[in-house]
């Protein structure tokens, strides 16, 4: 015969403040000394792994960095690398994988916002902090995903330095928008549109290019039958990059380009017919990377060289500021959990959102309940592509 | 506007030229290998890298992309048909094809990379407008690539051994014809055929590893254009396949180039199935 158990409301209630309470006491020393796992998506391989290859090397320089000054809160970290091979797909699942099946306390990338878009919701769902190192506006919103940060520039803020730069310190009146046909680029004219209304112009011409597009001169025609006296251009495809600037030289219409970081790419040197068709193009780059009259690079960033000597080299040619943006995911993850004192997601969130000063070798990080940006406008420098240094730095336009 | 033309009938010729890649494959083996576009791919890099790299003359670069075109022709045919279409009727080729034309793109692309990269100048010129050698370079090779393709069928006992296994594969087994090694011969020959077309487009497309799939289905189109077996057909096809690209990005802009040609694709497949040249064979009875 079944003997019947009388369980009243308030006996489960007090279990259940006791399971609560149970929760807070100490947990064993074994899971205080494990190390804090940070999920690490980057696109080593596909059509982004030049960039992506430099931001891996960067946050493992970071991560190397952060446990020798004796970890967070005592605690080593971990990056668990996924690969997701430009494939917004695969990234979604990784996230996935690395939240649920690894369970990593944070996680840093995708490192291009086309595959960082679908995994906010995934992360966010999951209650975990995201820095995200994607530069498309719409990536970051507070409101609908409170944990995710962002850690480079907005795309906005390169086209705003951009465009200042042509109009008012280039002098130039009738400027023509050039992106290709990715979704970046589509979004880019509309910003770059916007930033010349701005400044109460409106583009001589614009058009869009197919990044199989095997030549510019038509575009670059147009826009000088257009009356353009210079050229945004907003494409981080090399290809893309290097057919306009051929067919502008091919042309003999030397008008200045500003342009995305991806024409200092010295890819983009090398696919040039002449190397005189570099000239008079700029490009959004970063203090960290402006060498001074001497050619000599900030103290901060020699000394990382200097540590990592026969390791960095090979990832310049994606440009240096790479590196540094993939260091600067784990430091800001460390200083949140730092000032928060936990690992607790909503917390780490808080203190960040303060308007706290984190700093990262590519600069200084202030978020706020309603900005998870954070880069300031004064970190971004525009240099002549022509003024690539052997070491890797540029100069200021 | 005439370099409009001339970079449509440019593209035109790549696009044809890969048209022809599918004949030759399709008329011995009766597989449209989905691999056709990426022969050009392999044979760009390689051109690139035997020049560029290993600083070798243009036509060691033009001989070595042409061996690595007929080499992975040849792998193709030995790893992905043979045994498939033996055992089996279903279309497996179509998986079997592409899973070998993913494999290679990938590889190529770890160890070469994923950025474009610059293909040497071929021959001594400035840049030279409608003249340049990046856009007749292209056309000049699909001409005489056809041309030694037409006299190779009709002057030559080995085409006219190709042409009796594309008529009736059975019957030129039965009299003796080795059909599996014609086969075999035939892919690396077309292998060979879409490494020229990439070391003829490299100046004008770049080194790219993703060249392969924008050649394959341009040059897809191309054929269907054109009517599936016929050289000539491909040709046509490709040249009013480039052009359309050319005056669609000229007049309604570059993001509608690929809805054109996938909807030239699609008008064909649905009014014209069978191309505007359709091969037809004549049997003595």
């Amino acid at each position: 015969m079944l003997k019947t158990i009388n369980i009243s409301r308030r006996t489960i209630l007090l279990a259940g403040g006791a399971a609560a309470l149970a929760g807070r006491f100490p947990t064993p020393a074994i899971a205080q000394n494990k190390p804090i796992q940070l999920g690490w998506i980057v696109s080593l391989t596909g059509v982004f792994s030049n960039s992506a290859q430099a931001q891996d090397f960067g946050a493992k320089a970071a991560i190397e960095q952060i446990n020798e000054s004796g970890g967070i809160e005592g605690r080593k970290v971990e990056l668990v690398t996924r690969d997701s091979a430009a494939d917004p797909t695969k990234a979604v699942n990784y996230a996935k994988e690395l939240i649920y099946n690894t369970s990593v306390d944070a996680i840093c990338g995708p490192t291009n916002s086309g595959e960082a878009l679908p995994t906010l919701g995934v992360v966010a769902a999951a209650n975990r902090i995201h820095v995200v190192l994607g530069s498309v506006d719409d990536l970051i919103n507070p409101a609908k995903y409170p944990l995710a940060f962002r850690q480079i520039n907005t795309n906005s803020q390169w086209v705003k330095a951009s465009t200042i730069h042509a109009v008012q310190k280039l002098n130039k009146k009738k400027v023509a928008i050039i992106c290709d046909t990715t979704g970046y680029g589509q979004l880019s004219a509309k910003v770059a549109k916007a930033q010349l209304q701005a400044l109460g112009m409106e583009p001589a011409y614009e058009a869009l290019l197919d990044p199989n597009q095997t030549d510019a001169t038509d575009q670059i025609n147009a826009a000088r039958a257009a009356g353009a006296d210079a050229i945004s251009m907003w494409s981080n495809a090399s290809g893309i990059v290097a057919r306009v600037l051929n067919a502008r030289g091919e042309q003999k219409w030397d008008v200045p380009v500003v342009a995305h970081p991806a024409a200092l790419y010295k890819q983009v040197g090398d696919l040039l017919t002449k190397p005189a068709y570099w000239e008079n193009v700029y490009s959004p780059a970063y203090d960290f990377c402006i060498v001074d009259q001497a050619g000599k690079l900030p103290a901060s960033t020699q000394a990382f060289f200097d540590r990592y000597k026969g390791q960095y080299e090979q990832f310049l040619a994606a440009g240096m500021w790479c590196i540094f943006q993939g260091q600067a995911g784990p430091l800001i993850y460390a200083s949140g959990v730092k000032a928060a004192g936990n690992l607790d997601a909503a917390a780490i969130a808080q203190k960040l959102n303060t308007g706290m000063e984190v700093g990262t070798p590519s600069g200084i990080f202030k978020y706020s309940d309603t900005d998870h940006n954070g880069y300031a406008d004064s970190n971004l420098v525009m240099v002549a592509a022509s003024s690539l240094q052997p070491n890797g730095g540029y100069r200021a336009a | 506007m005439l370099l409009i033309i001339v970079n449509g009938l440019a593209l035109g010729a790549l696009y044809g030229m890969t048209a022809i890649v599918y004949n030759m494959q399709f008329s011995t083996s009766k597989v449209l290998s989905f691999g056709a576009g990426q022969y050009a791919m392999v044979g760009g890099v390689i051109g690139a890298y035997v020049t560029l790299h290993l600083g070798y003359p243009v036509w060691l670069g033009l001989l070595g992309s042409l061996a690595s075109g007929a080499i992975f022709g040849w792998l193709s045919e030995f790893i992905a048909i043979r045994r498939i279409v033996r055992t089996s009727d279903d279309h497996l080729w179509i998986l079997s094809t592409l899973a070998f034309a993913t494999i290679v793109q990938q590889l190529t692309g770890i160890w070469w990379g994923t950025e474009p990269t610059p293909f040497p100048r071929v021959f001594e010129q400035g840049y030279a407008g409608v003249l340049d050698q990046k856009f007749w370079l292209p056309i000049l090779t699909a001409v005489v690539m056809a041309g030694a393709i037409d006299i190779f069928y009709r002057k030559t006992m080995t085409g006219k051994v190709f042409l009796a296994t594309a008529e009736d594969g059975l019957a030129a087994r039965a009299r003796g014809i080795g059909t599996d090694n014609v086969r075999a011969f035939s892919f690396a020959l077309s292998g060979l055929i879409g490494a020229a077309c990439g070391f003829s487009a490299g100046q004008l497309t770049f080194v790219n590893f993703a060249l392969g799939s924008t050649l394959g289905l341009g040059g897809f189109v191309a054929l269907a254009v054109g009517g599936i077996g016929s050289n000539a057909g491909g040709l046509i096809g490709g040249t009013l396949l480039g052009l359309l690209i050319s005056f669609t990005s000229h007049f309604v802009g570059s993001q509608y180039q690929n809805t054109v040609a996938i909807g030239l694709l699609v008008l064909f497949l649905l009014f014209r199935p069978q191309g505007l040249f359709p091969k037809t064979f004549l049997r003595h009875v």
